[in-house]
């Protein structure tokens, strides 16, 4: 098993690589460079010296060269607009970024394969039609609506919580977490409706699997029949859908770390864009494109660790 | 009517009637039917896939699930105790340790994601409380005794390793590892390929013999009956339509539907390559023929089989048949020697 893991490790390096001459080369294509957001109103001249003073006359393969090492390095350059290193900006904002996806990852997982079990099992009853509606909503209804309705709710009108801002967690954990409560929830929601259908689809065709009225017959109670043999089976499907929808979870945290004012990796993303911040924009996708493949991974690992059949075949 | 159950079964099937669901409604997809196995007998179970076989002895462990399926009427005598009265609790101490199941698919019907040491202790530890230790130790006898070789490594194997065979021994094993007294096998060979299956038949057989295992065996094949079984519980479309001992049935079979399997038979002495076939189809539970269920498919059907459904009546010496025909049939044999 350590070494099916080490090789899965091994693995994530040439995907990265890929990722790197994607992004790098979309960013090429892109019309204008950092330059162009100096605006109008600077002379040729400077906008020359800007140029050269950041390399951005280097042909395409040596800019390319230069900024993979750096990032190795761990240097991953300095922001046009403000001249820091982008390093540090994303010792702040990625922590915030974390906490948000992780909390909301575990609210929803926390809620969602209970929720999807019980309805499987509840099959055509009412707390099955209530799970199902529910996820239902869940899914269609857009993350950033739903942070706005909740700020509506639960900050303007009955005033609980607060409505934006963030403390971090090493200052306050109560503080902390009552801003982050409603980022987490409003993003987590799709995701956990998502994993709640798949658990319950999942576990309907688990539960018609032989082995299950194997496993009635030799009279072990429904509380194994489904903790034991039912589970193990049915989160196969569900862990990949977890891993599947991780990816749109961070794509969901750019927006409402804007609407909830979150200083967070997502909302810095938007703002270097706007800016033409080219160095940042590249470092901050480069680090949520190696999350991505980092969750992507375990997953794969969890698989081996569920499913021996997979483990198997991934011996030859 | 027979009121109580007989003291010569073990365990005694009475007027069971199971429905399932057909758009909203409960449809009987069995219908009284009574049948009873002696103890250490081997009795066969036969008719064409869709006969409620399956329905019906799932019905003896309770396994289907409800809804979609209902009881509608009967009872289910096993040691005096009419089984579909119990609470699901007390079931739960019946099944796998008195009465043991094992099924038609043994590549699905182990769980894949674990080893088949973890499934047959499971069992072990669930209705003898034993350590897991002593669970094991007897898992790997269990598995020995049902032909498996060196079983100590074979707990650690995955369902996924093992062949077809091996697997449905390792379901026997499984089955058997608490001593039940009735093991109900439903077409345990079907799926599998005939050496296999002619290995896990002398398994069965030998079973019985030494450990005194009384058998429900289900399946579509006579041949499988001949060789095995001391009786057999022939089923049609939901009911019982013939029990005979083995003899009786294979000399003198009094239903036609029996008659109809017999000449279905490949016999290996047989010079054309094709088989007798009673035509048509059993009928769906929600289109079944009024009178007689057999009738629409019988060459000795007359009017009254459409008019009236015959009951089980006993032809003598404890050979049941629900015909109207049967004498006719029986005298036939006679003159045809
Ligand atoms: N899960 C089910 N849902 C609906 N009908 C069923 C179900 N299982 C069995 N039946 C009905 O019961 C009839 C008998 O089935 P079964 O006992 O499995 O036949 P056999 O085992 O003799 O091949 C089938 O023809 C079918 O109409
Ligand atoms: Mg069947």
């Amino acid at each position: 098993m350590a070494k099916k893991i080490v090789r899965k490790v091994l693995l994530m390096l040439p995907v990265l690589f890929l990722v790197s001459i994607i992004l790098f080369t979309l960013m090429e294509v892109l019309p204008g460079d950092a330059a162009y957001g100096l605006g109008s109103d600077v002379s040729d001249e400077y906008i020359q010296q800007f140029r050269e003073e950041h390399g951005l006359d280097k042909p395409a393969y040596v800019r390319y060269l230069d900024w993979v090492t750096n990032m190795l390095k761990g240097d991953f350059g300095v922001s046009l607009i403000s001249g820091l290193p982008i390093i540090d900006r994303i010792k702040v904002r990625f922590p915030v970024t974390l906490e948000l996806t992780l909390l909301s990852m575990i609210v929803a997982v926390v809620i969602a394969i209970p929720a999807g079990i019980l309805s499987a099992v509840k099959r055509n009853t009412l707390p099955d039609y209530l799970t199902s509606v529910l996820a239902m909503v869940g899914v269609t209804i857009p993350p950033f609506w739903l942070g706005m309705l909740m700020v509506l709710l639960f900050s303007i009108t009955l005033g609980w919580l607060p409505a934006s801002g963030y403390v971090e967690l090493t200052e306050s954990v109560s503080e902390n977490l009552t801003r982050m409560i409603m980022p987490a929830l409003a993003l987590g929601t799709q995701f956990a409706a998502t994993v709640t259908r798949q658990t319950r689809s999942a576990f309907l065709e688990t539960l018609d699997q032989d082995y299950i009225v194997t496993a009635k017959a030799k009279g072990l109670p429904q509380r194994v029949v489904i903790w034991k043999h039912a589970l193990r089976n049915a989160l196969i499907p569900i862990v990949t859908t977890i891993g599947m929808q991780t990816g749109r979870l961070f794509g969901g945290a750019v927006v409402i770390e804007t609407v909830f004012t979150l200083p967070g990796i997502g909302r810095e993303i938007v703002n270097s864009i706007l800016l033409r911040d080219y160095p940042v924009v590249m470092a901050l996708i480069m680090i949520v494109a190696f999350i991505v493949i980092v969750i992507n991974t375990l997953i794969d690992i969890i698989h081996g660790l569920i499913d021996p059949r997979i483990s198997q075949s991934q011996q030859r | 009517m027979k009121q109580e159950t007989n003291q010569e079964y073990l365990l005694e099937i009475k007027d069971l009637t199971t429905a399932f669901l057909f758009d909203g409604k409960p449809v009987p997809v069995t219908v009284n039917v009574s049948y009873g196995i002696k103890k250490g007998e081997i009795l066969g179970i036969v008719g064409e896939s869709g006969s409620g076989k399956s329905v019906t002895v799932k019905s003896v462990l309770r396994l289907l699930p409800s809804p979609p399926s209902s009881i509608l009427n009967g009872e289910i005598y096993f040691h005096g105790q009419n089984l579909l009265t119990l609470k699901e609790k007390e079931m739960q101490k019946i099944r796998g340790n008195k009465i043991s199941m094992i099924f038609q698919e043994p590549m699905t019907s182990l769980n894949p994601v674990y080893t088949c040491g973890n499934q047959i202790t499971e069992t072990i530890m669930l209705h003898q409380h034993l350590s897991k230790e002593e669970a094991l130790k007897k898992a790997a006898r269990m598995l020995d005794l049902v032909g498996i070789p060196a079983p100590e490594s074979r707990l650690k194997s995955y369902p996924h390793q093992l062949s077809g065979g091996m697997r449905q021994r390792v379901m026997i094993a499984m089955a058997l590892s608490c001593e039940p007294e009735l093991l109900i096998a439903d077409e345990p060979t079907t799926a599998l390929d005939p050496t296999i299956q002619a290995q896990i038949i002398t398994l069965i057989k030998e079973l019985r013999d030494s450990i005194g295992l009384s058998v429900m065996y289900i399946t579509h094949d006579l041949a499988v009956v001949a060789e095995i079984c001391d009786r057999v519980v022939v089923m049609y479309a939901g009911m019982v339509m013939e029990i005979a001992e083995i003899r009786d049935l294979f000399h003198a079979p009094l239903h036609p539907y029996t008659q109809g399997l017999m000449q279905a038979m490949p016999r290996i002495n047989q010079q054309s390559e094709m088989l007798y076939n009673i035509p048509g189809m059993v009928p769906h539970a929600t289109q079944m023929p009024t009178g007689c269920r057999f009738q629409p498919r019988c060459p000795y059907a007359t009017e009254v089989c459409s008019q009236a459904c015959p009951e089980l009546v006993d032809a003598g010496d404890g050979h049941m048949v629900r015909c109207f025909h049967y004498e006719k049939l029986r005298k036939e044999r006679v003159q045809n020697g």
